[in-house]
């Protein structure tokens, strides 16, 4: 009888103990798994975030989109001056001079903003432009001036010439680069 | 042979000796009874006799907390269960005693066994709240036997000076004491319906029981585990799955990932959008500038640059060099506008009277503050040349 007892105890203390190796596998299983979700869970967070924040500076980047065109789109510089469109602030250019001064990526903060600086001159120096009266040329230039994706300086405007004419030293367009 | 009561048809056949099974039982099926199972509270050996699993005498709750388990010893008698044939399934009356007992409440004695015509056999437990106290067994003569109501009246006696205050009650298959009036009260066959008959071999029930307890520990131990594990896994799962909807959000597979630069470069274009573009107020102003001066009779404009060329820039257009050097003025700010404009010679006024009424002129004009620039005028043999610097205002 005592033996008996005794082998049950035995078997009782086995089973308590084999359910105690359970339990905490099955814990230690649940942490394991459960730090991998929470480690997946911020990984979804910043994900979340993220999109939160595209999703906030959306209009941004259609409003960028749609100021500048994307050079891609400029196989050529005929395309270029068609882009530039002269005639419609009734300016004229020697388009057949037209060469590429400089050609930079434009940059805030130290932040590369995906824009290309194409700068533009007839001949050698600046890029000259004429127009049939000095009102008609400071309008014209107005006009191109407050066009987003261009980028105007150092303009000089010269009085007494027969036609009036407006070099401009830094005649650029703005073009989106990716 | 055996005590058919006013049952229908029997469900057993009582077996108390190899006799009995030789001819094969009922259904198969052969309840164990009297000298076919010897019955103790200690674990003894005797020849002849198979032991079977001991039987717990309370119940698999009552057992885990309580220090002892009271326990009875069976075995069963070879000669009766060899003599039965091969499909013979076995169950033990005392089985259906003690589980009677367990359930009952109180004090009590319950007296089974078996009878023939030469012996009366009793097995007589004793229980306690339904825990099992004690086990005796006792042999009488038979029923008809002259002395056999002396001798139980004896057995009696005994036993209610030794366990004073027990309910008595006497159990099929033996046939109701009613000489002993009306304190014993009788328990029919039907105490053994509940019993399920197995083949020898198997006859293990309690010690499943046995293990019921352990075996229900393990198998909680097991279930927590899954479920752990489960609950982690789908955490996990469920974890990945928001991630990948998150990720397959054409937003963010259109931008080919998340990249927390994009974000950034947005936030500059933004401001760089946003920014005041001085080339729109120049020409603005340069416009009012020209059409300001216009009025102003007999100037003609020369030349106007937007911006003012830098401090120490040649001014090309004329030849006449631009003034140099740093605060030439007095003011650090830079000019917007340099401004070059002729006007008639006129003999009669100074030229700094001159430039002065110029100036005047072209700011009441314009709105802009002018300076002269210094050496800024010069003669031509016709003309007099003054060269200006405009700032605007806003």
């Amino acid at each position: 009888m005592a033996k008996s007892t005794h082998s049950n105890a035995i078997v009782l203390l086995l089973s308590v103990a084999l359910a105690a190796v359970l339990g905490i596998a099955g814990i230690q299983g649940y942490k394991t798994m459960s730090d991998k979700a929470k480690e997946q869970t911020a990984i979804t967070e910043s994900v979340v975030r993220w999109k939160r924040s595209y999703m906030a500076l959306a209009g941004t980047q259609d409003r960028w989109e749609k100021t500048y065109k994307a050079a891609s789109g400029i196989p050529d510089m005929l395309t270029l001056v068609s882009l530039l469109n002269l005639a419609t602030y009734n300016l004229r250019a020697d388009t057949d001079q037209l060469v590429l001064k400089s050609d930079e990526q434009v940059t805030a903060n130290g932040e590369a903003l995906g824009l290309t600086k194409l700068c533009l001159g007839t001949g050698q120096e600046s890029f000259i432009v004429e127009a049939d009266s000095y009102g008609r040329l400071l309008a014209g230039i107005e006009q191109l001036a407050r066009r987003s994706d261009v980028f105007l300086d150092n303009i000089s405007v010269v009085g007494d010439k027969a036609v009036p004419q407006a070099r401009i030293g830094e005649m650029c367009l703005l073009l989106r680069s990716e | 042979m055996i005590n058919k009561k006013k049952q229908r048809a029997p469900q057993w056949s009582y077996v108390a000796n190899s006799h009995q099974l030789k001819v094969g039982a009922v259904r198969n099926k052969a309840l164990l009874v009297g000298s076919a199972v010897f019955v103790s509270t200690r674990d003894l050996r005797a020849n002849g006799y198979s032991r079977m699993t001991p039987r717990n005498g309370i119940g698999p709750f009552k057992a885990l907390i309580s220090k002892q388990t009271p326990r009875l010893f069976v075995a069963s008698n070879d000669q009766v269960t060899n003599a039965a044939p091969k499909s013979t399934r076995f169950a033990l009356a005392i089985d259906a005693y003690l589980q009677w007992g367990m359930r009952s409440k109180g004090k009590v004695i319950l007296i089974g066994g078996y009878e023939d015509s030469n012996e009366t056999h009793l097995d007589i437990l004793v229980f306690e709240n339904g825990c099992f106290v004690d086990y005796e067994n006792k042999a009488l003569p038979g029923r008809s036997a002259m002395h056999f109501q002396d001798a139980f009246a004896a057995l009696v006696d005994d036993f209610s000076s030794k366990w004073a205050g027990f309910e008595v009650h006497q159990a099929a298959p033996l046939t109701p004491f009613n000489q002993a009036g009306p304190s014993i009260k009788y328990v029919d066959e039907r105490i053994f319906k509940g019993l399920s008959f197995r083949p020898l071999s198997m006859h293990s029930t309690s010690q499943l029981r046995e293990l019921a307890v352990p075996g229900a520990i393990v198998v909680m131990g097991v279930v927590f585990c899954m479920g752990a594990l489960g609950k982690g896994w789908s955490d996990y799962h469920s974890a990945n799955a928001s991630f990948n909807s998150e990720i397959a959000d054409p937003v963010v597979k259109g931008q080919g990932g998340v990249d927390s630069r994009l974000i950034e470069t947005i936030q500059q274009r933004r401001f760089y959008l946003d920014q005041p573009r001085r080339q729109v107020s120049l020409v603005e102003k340069s416009r009012n500038l020209v059409a300001g001066i216009s009025k102003i009779q007999g100037m003609r404009i020369v030349e106007i640059k937007l911006p003012a060329p830098s401090v120490g820039v040649i001014g090309p257009t004329i030849g006449v060099p631009v003034p140099a050097g740093p605060d030439a003025s007095g003011a650090n700010r830079k000019p917007d506008v340099w401004l070059r404009v002729a006007v008639p010679l006129q003999g009669s006024i100074s030229i700094l009277e001159q430039g002065k009424a110029l100036m005047t002129l072209i700011s009441a004009n314009t709105g802009m503050d002018v300076r002269l620039a210094r050496q800024g005028w010069t003669d031509d043999g016709n003309r007099r040349v003054f060269t200006l610097e405009g700032f605007i205002h806003g």
